[in-house]
């Protein structure tokens, strides 16, 4: 799947060899392979890329995911989604997640 | 990507991008003592002259976990110094506090004061490798630090800082 399927029907799980560490304030993934982390690759997130961070769990879609975030945030669903979207599309470029099956 | 603040309290919602983040100070030892005491070792580029020539700014090493009780002399080796910082420079000397047990004294091959020595729980992990990339070339060469030769190479560092330094450690007690 290309990143530009990425669609708000699809389910995306976290890649198995990411690290996630809270630290002063922020999350920062790491990716590991082959037992080794490549610290000169970490990502950090504030606390808002980490809400979806830990919504990407392989079970629930991005609409679904979509709609946490209107609840919880004041935002358009459509902008809402179009920032998920980039977002999903932007940790899968940097294969931190991705696809996993469909939504049911 | 600026969406509006939440009306119930909840945080702004600024959009949503993974920053490339590059580590610093105590966030970094936090981070190498979470990787290796799970037993994944790290790469990190090296910054600083202080084990200049052997350790260039930029170049890129593997740290493996290790215990103060497995290194040897000449291992090039990471520490958290008593300031919370982590320091990578070669062990010279490893000595038996009647107070604090195993302690562990590094030094820098560029430097010419030698560090505080750290207790035990504060050695982080040992070099294995380092690999440095000429400029301007996509060639570059690796070392194994494992090997016979490096180890020879790492102790007879190590013994002309040994004899350098003093024969106290800079901190003990």
């Amino acid at each position: 799947m290309s990143n530009s399927d990425t669609t708000l029907d699809k389910v995306y799980r976290k890649t198995d060899g990411v690290i996630a560490r809270h630290i002063a304030g922020e999350l920062l993934l790491v990716p590991v392979s082959g037992r080794v982390a490549d610290l000169q690759r970490i990502y950090s997130l504030d606390s808002v890329p980490a809400f979806i961070w830990d919504r990407l769990d392989g079970a629930k879609a991005l609409d679904a995911i979509r709609d946490e975030i209107v609840a919880a945030y004041e935002v358009e669903p459509d902008s809402a989604a179009a920032d998920l979207l980039a977002f999903v599309r932007e940790l899968a470029d940097s294969a931190l997640v991705e696809p996993a099956a469909e939504a049911p | 990507m600026f969406w509006s603040p939440s009306q119930n309290n909840c945080e702004e919602w600024r959009g949503a991008d993974a920053t490339r983040y590059s580590l610093r100070g105590e966030t970094a030892v936090d981070l190498f003592q979470h990787l290796l005491q799970n037993g994944v070792a790290v790469k990190v580029r090296v910054t600083g002259r202080s084990m200049a020539p052997f350790l260039a700014a930029g170049d890129v090493v593997t740290i493996r976990p290790a215990d103060a009780a497995s290194l040897r002399f000449g291992d090039v080796v990471l520490v958290r110094s008593p300031h919370g910082l982590p320091i990578m420079h070669r062990l010279i000397r490893k000595l038996w506090h009647p107070v604090r047990g195993l302690i562990v004294q590094t030094h820098g091959d560029a430097v010419h004061i030698q560090d505080d020595a750290v207790d035990a729980d504060a050695v982080l992990g040992r070099v294995s490798e380092v690999r440095r990339q000429q400029d301007n070339s996509s060639t570059g060469w690796r070392r194994n630090l494992d090997s016979v030769c490096w180890r020879l190479v790492g102790a007879l560092l190590a013994a002309r800082q040994w004899l350098r330094s003093s024969t106290v450690p800079a901190s003990d007690g």
